[in-house]
């Protein structure tokens, strides 16, 4: 249900391979040459998490049931204060 | 005395008796029994003691620890609570006497509904809907949450307000549902259905708020549990408080206390994840930082290297140690040359040298005796030259024209013949007389000369 529409990696395999990059970095395997790719490999790759993290939109909406039985979203406004009240103080 | 030996029975074999008759009996299996808890201990291991008791009778109780763990049995046992326990009865043969293993314990009072749930869940548990191994973890990074509740009230707003606190930019899409009364189970079951039906949420929250066990029905009912156990994605439910347990907790992928705890079981904290990617990023600097200080440090160690600054000495140990194997290859011979084909070739390379010194100097020598032979000739020509002269000299004086300068003659016939005796002449004939200088023609008027004997 979450399949990404493009070929974009989510923030999850991004941060994964990140975490495999700096764990290759520390282990000291890599020659100078192939650390400076990683590292840029890396800065990509956080680029990429920090643009998944803050590409939601903050949206709440509901799904309303039309007439004709067809599903469709809508903006859903959270109630006023005095609702809270009414469901804190029962009595 | 009676003929027929009467048969003795040890005491064990009474009670075993007993408990074969008793746990083999299906009266005694499976059964639920009302009563009011008395006399409770716990054992150091962890099992419950009890003492079920009505008006008329007493019937002891043993909860084993291993059956503590169900969610039925989450109820604190205290004296004078009137319960409803399952179990069945055992005879307990040190002590002789029986007791009723319980494996389940429910408040009094909850009556048909409980019962039913309780049926209810022994199916669908056998049937495998509450299996852990169905149980998914919740995805680490959702970006759409479903949440189905009623529109009103606390549940989805405490969803909304821990979730924004954790993540300010989630989305959350509310399938709206009624959460109690007789339409609660059809609404939440199709609410769910519709929410199915998106395929942008990772994860799902079906809740409600607290309420009695009759409250809390919906929950409990099988439609609505067999529609969590069905969800695509990973579903927490979220019914009631603490204390409350449904169906839909045993169906949902995990169970949360309260919606409040849902959303942060759910959402993770924004700022928690890009502090995560910081942390790597400031590691992957660290370690490059670290590699390239570490390759600059020893590019330095290279450049300061003694051989590097004095490169002559790199080349003075080689010449030594060149000379030392020409040494040795003129000690040992032959023989020692095959072992060592780098030696050889170096004391090849060096006998070439060697040899070739010795053409040099050969040539050279060749060359400086060439010189002076040269030289010795040249030195041999010019004293015979001088030689020469001197003799040409001597020649010079006896030369017959220098004894003409002194005044003497040469008397010639006209056919060039030198007369030196006076018969070669006969008077009148015409000589000629040759001078120092100059010739005289003359005849021969007088002839004297003695024949000699």
């Amino acid at each position: 249900m979450s399949a990404p529409k493009n070929n974009k990696p989510t923030y999850e395999e991004a941060y994964n391979r990140l975490e495999e990059i700096v764990r290759k970095l520390e282990s000291g395997e890599a020659g100078l040459d192939e650390s400076l790719s990683l590292f840029e490999e890396g800065i990509k790759l956080s680029r990429i998490c920090n643009e998944r993290l803050n590409e939601a939109e903050a949206r709440i909406e509901k799904l309303v049931r039309q007439a004709d039985g067809e599903i469709m979203r809508e903006p859903f406004v959270i109630e006023a204060e005095e609702d809270e009240c009414d469901d804190e103080l029962p009595f | 005395m009676s003929l027929i030996e009467p048969k003795i029975l040890s005491v064990i074999e009474v009670t075993k008796l007993i408990k074969q008759e008793i746990e083999l009996s299906p009266w005694f299996k499976d059964i639920l029994v009302r009563g009011e808890i008395s006399g409770v201990t716990k054992s150091g291991a962890g099992h419950y003691y009890f003492t079920l008791k009505d008006e008329k009778s007493v019937l002891p109780c043993v909860l084993f620890r291993r059956f503590r763990g169900r969610e039925s049995v989450s109820v604190e046992l205290k004296h004078g609570m009137k319960v409803i326990v399952s179990g069945s009865l055992s005879v307990y043969e040190q002590g002789g006497k029986y007791q009723l293993k319980v494996e389940e314990v429910f408040p009094e009072g909850l009556g048909r509904l409980h019962l039913l749930a309780e049926e209810l869940k022994q199916r669908l548990r056998a049937e495998g809907l509450f299996a852990e191994e169905k149980k998914r973890p919740l995805p680490p990074h959702p970006r759409k949450i479903g949440v189905v509740t009623s529109p009103t009230g606390a549940v989805i707003r405490d969803i909304v307000t821990v979730a924004r606190r954790r993540y300010p930019n989630i989305e959350i899409l509310l399938s709206p549902a009624l959460v109690q009364g007789s339409q609660a189970p059809a609404s939440i079951t199709r609410a769910l259905a519709d929410l199915y039906a998106q395929s942008d949420v990772d994860v799902i929250i079906v809740g409600r708020g607290g309420g009695s066990f009759e409250e809390l029905n919906a929950f409990n009912q099988e439609d609505v549990v067999r529609a969590i156990a069905s969800s695509p994605v990973p579903i927490v439910s979220a019914v009631g408080h603490e204390t409350d347990f449904t169906l839909a907790d045993l169906a949902a992928d995990q169970r949360a206390p309260t919606p409040s705890a849902a959303a942060e079981l759910i959402v993770p904290r924004r700022d928690e994840l890009c502090q995560r990617v910081d942390i790597l990023m400031e590691r992957a600097e660290v370690t490059i930082a670290r590699q390239m200080q570490n390759l600059r440090d020893s590019l330095t160690r290279i450049r300061t290297h003694t051989y590097l600054c004095n490169p002559r000495l790199l080349i003075e140990g080689k010449i030594q140690q060149c000379d030392e194997l020409t040494a040795k290859l003129w000690q040992h011979g032959p023989a020692k040359l095959t072992k060592s084909r780098p030696e050889l070739n170096l004391s090849q390379r060096r006998l070439a040298l060697a040899v070739g010194g010795l053409v040099r100097t050969a040539r050279q020598e060749i060359q400086h005796k060439n010189d002076t032979m040269t030289l010795n000739i040249t030195r041999m020509i010019e004293r015979a030259r001088a030689a020469g002269e001197n003799q040409a000299g001597r020649l010079n004086a006896l030369s017959p024209l220098k004894t003409l300068a002194r005044g003497y003659s040469v008397c010639q016939d006209y056919t060039g013949k030198v007369i030196t005796i006076f018969s070669q002449v006969e008077p009148g004939q015409d000589l000629r007389v040759r001078l120092a200088r100059g010739e005289l023609g003359v005849k021969v008027i007088e002839i004297k000369g003695e024949e000699k004997p």
